[in-house]
């Protein structure tokens, strides 16, 4: 998946001023990259990801996913391709509480309308892939932070997708357990050509990745 | 099911909340049983009263108080009946006294512990009608003085059977034949002829009202007319004229009913909505997630109703169970027959359609409150929550 962003322009309203989180931006990111943001707290990262992730609506400019202007695709279309080419991981892993490790990742394949049986398979498969064979039917509440983040990343590669779009993924973690998951990224990178996005502050991920971008005050710059 | 399973488990997750709100929805469906059965059962005696001598006229004192053309007190002499048999129109004339025996709280006991009725031996079959005589049992000869038939739930209650001698007000009589009726008037009800009646309940020559059958050719209203214009002192109501006297009670009993049970279920639902509102907030980051993985619109909007429904059908499941409970020993407090003998028939007094009439009530109640945090859900804007979270 190309994803490319033109003037791209997100503007809250603060009171009587207006806040550009990202100003202009123009980005691209090619199939099978390991892209890394960095950038200070409020710095624009996070409403950089929700816009590329087709989470958020642009207030300007454009963004492309294999020269598809996704920006005014209605919202079903939008979620459409989020549940079919990417996948998210978030900082605090956000599972669903009452479901168990596989049952999380069963979630977005059911979804998909998957059978029960392709459904166990896979995810059986993801979870012995991010190590958690022995937590299948553990709930969050009874893993550490490092097993939900794995858990997260499982669930974000059920429907097998073509981006992976991962916000602080190491931001709640410690660093033994950070190295493990950024290790587990890369090979997925790696391994199945699977585009990674990152807004880290995290040196190490940085380390990895194949491009670098700085965001400061809503304004991306490419650094290598 | 994965999705009613998992909406079981968010229910479960905040378990006090969960059962406060069941225990609210139980507790209205509960009373609206209760109170909803027991006044419908009333209404339906006092309907069903409405059986008895459906194509004659019904004399009684003038001024009395009638419920379904039987007179609450007030008696008329004997003799009357004689001068009805010499009407023109009239066929037959069935003179007939009956005493409602209330024992506790009077006013409260819209049903009473047992009915008296003396009639001649000859009518009892009208007023017995489609009900039947326990095995064993038959009429006595006309001449009898001391036969009595008695309905079953009195019966039941005191463990009589049929050759059984029981004392009533002084007098020994001796029970001929139980009454099996599913009229609650019969299944309480002592009959004996007009004699014995009129001894044992000391009304000598006297009856409570005179059932006069008109001729073929004759219209109730023109008997009617007849017997008040020549008989002093009494009241000849036809059959629309008693239905008229009770119809506005049924209405006014059935009305007030309805109006409970809709203010009950919408308060429950309220607290359906209440509920689902505090979880929807709560939750804003789940739904948040599961938007953000691409779940339709309406995979939350099922989440949200579908807890609201399960609460409806668990709060509605007990609290008709409850409710029924509560119904009988209710039935029971206001007409001293022991609540066992409800309970054997709760059926009776909880019909169940009526049971799955309340119970899809309750549901459809419960999901209709379900939807305003349902929307709520389905509205929650990602980038907003979690862009929060950072």
């Amino acid at each position: 998946m190309n994803i490319k962003t033109l003037d791209l322009t997100k503007l809250y309203h603060v009171g009587a001023s207006e806040i550009a989180a990202i100003d202009r931006v123009n980005f691209e990111v090619n199939a099978g990259e390991f892209v890394a943001i960095v950038g200070p707290s409020g710095s624009g990262k996070s409403t950089l990801l929700n816009l590329i992730g087709l989470n958020d609506y642009p207030t300007s400019g454009r963004i492309l996913i294999d020269d598809l202007d996704a920006s005014t695709l209605s919202s079903r279309k939008r979620r459409r391709i989020r549940l079919l080419r990417m996948g998210f991981i978030f900082q605090s892993f956000n599972l669903l509480p009452t479901l168990n490790s596989l049952e999380n990742v069963e979630l977005p394949m059911s979804l998909l309308g998957k059978s029960r049986e392709e459904q166990r398979q896979n995810a059986l498969k993801l979870l012995e892939r991010v190590g958690l064979s022995h937590r299948l039917f553990h709930r969050p509440k009874q893993m550490s932070i490092g097993e939900m983040q794995r858990v997260g990343i499982a669930r974000a590669l059920a429907n097998n997708p073509e981006v992976l779009i991962a916000d602080e993924p190491t931001g709640e973690l410690d660093s033994k357990t950070a190295k493990e998951i950024i290790a587990l990224l890369s090979e997925i990178n790696e391994s199945e050509k699977t585009t990674i996005i990152v807004a880290t502050h995290d040196e190490k991920i940085v380390e990895v990745a194949n491009t670098l971008y700085f965001i400061h005050d809503g304004k991306l710059k490419l650094e290598s | 099911m994965r999705l009613t399973m998992m909406c079981f488990r968010n229910l479960a997750h905040k378990k006090l909340r969960t059962f406060l709100c069941i225990f609210g929805v139980a507790t209205a469906v509960c009373f609206v049983v209760a109170v909803g059965a027991t006044s419908s059962r009333y209404a339906a005696i006092m309907s069903e009263m409405g059986v008895f001598f459906h194509e004659d006229v019904v004399v009684v004192a003038r001024n009395v108080i009638v419920i379904q053309g039987f007179p609450i007190g007030g008696t008329i002499p004997q003799s009357v009946v004689d001068e009805m048999k010499g009407l023109d129109g009239v066929e037959k004339v069935v003179p007939m006294l009956f005493d409602l025996e209330f024992q506790k709280g009077e006013v409260s006991s819209i049903m009473p512990n047992n009915i008296t009725i003396g009639l001649p031996i000859a009518e009892w079959p009208n007023i017995i009608g489609s009900a039947y005589l326990r095995p064993g049992g038959t009429l006595p000869p006309q001449n009898s003085t001391d036969m009595i038939i008695i309905g079953h739930s009195i019966a039941d209650q005191y463990g009589i059977f049929t050759g059984s001698k029981i004392l009533l007000k002084g007098r020994e009589l001796n029970v001929c034949g139980i009454i099996e009726s599913p009229f609650a008037f019969l299944g309480r009800s002592i009959i004996m002829s007009l004699e014995t009646a009129q001894e044992v309940l000391k009304y000598p020559m006297q009856i409570s009202m005179a059932i006069v059958e008109p001729k073929a050719n004759v219209a109730q209203e023109e008997l009617a007319v007849s017997i008040e214009n020549k008989i002093a002192n009494v009241m000849a109501l036809t059959e629309n004229e008693r239905n008229d006297l009770t119809k506005p009670i049924v209405d006014i009993i059935q009305n007030w009913n309805l109006a409970i049970q809709g203010i009950v279920l919408f308060l429950s639902m309220i607290l359906v909505t209440i509920l689902g509102m505090i979880n929807v907030s709560e939750r804003r980051r789940e739904f948040a997630t599961l938007d953000a993985i691409g779940a339709p619109l309406s995979y939350t909007f099922r989440i949200i109703l579908l807890e609201a429904m399960l609460v409806g059908i668990v709060g509605g499941i007990i609290g008709i169970a409850f409710g029924s409970v509560a119904a009988a020993i209710l039935a029971s407090l206001y007409t001293s027959v022991p609540a066992s003998q409800f309970f054997s028939s709760i059926l009776l007094i909880v019909p169940p359609l009526y049971m799955l009439e309340l119970f899809v009530a309750v549901v459809i109640m419960c999901c209709i409150g379900g939807i305003i945090p349902a929307i709520n859900a389905a509205r929650t804007r990602i980038a907003e929550v979690l862009r929060a979270e950072y």
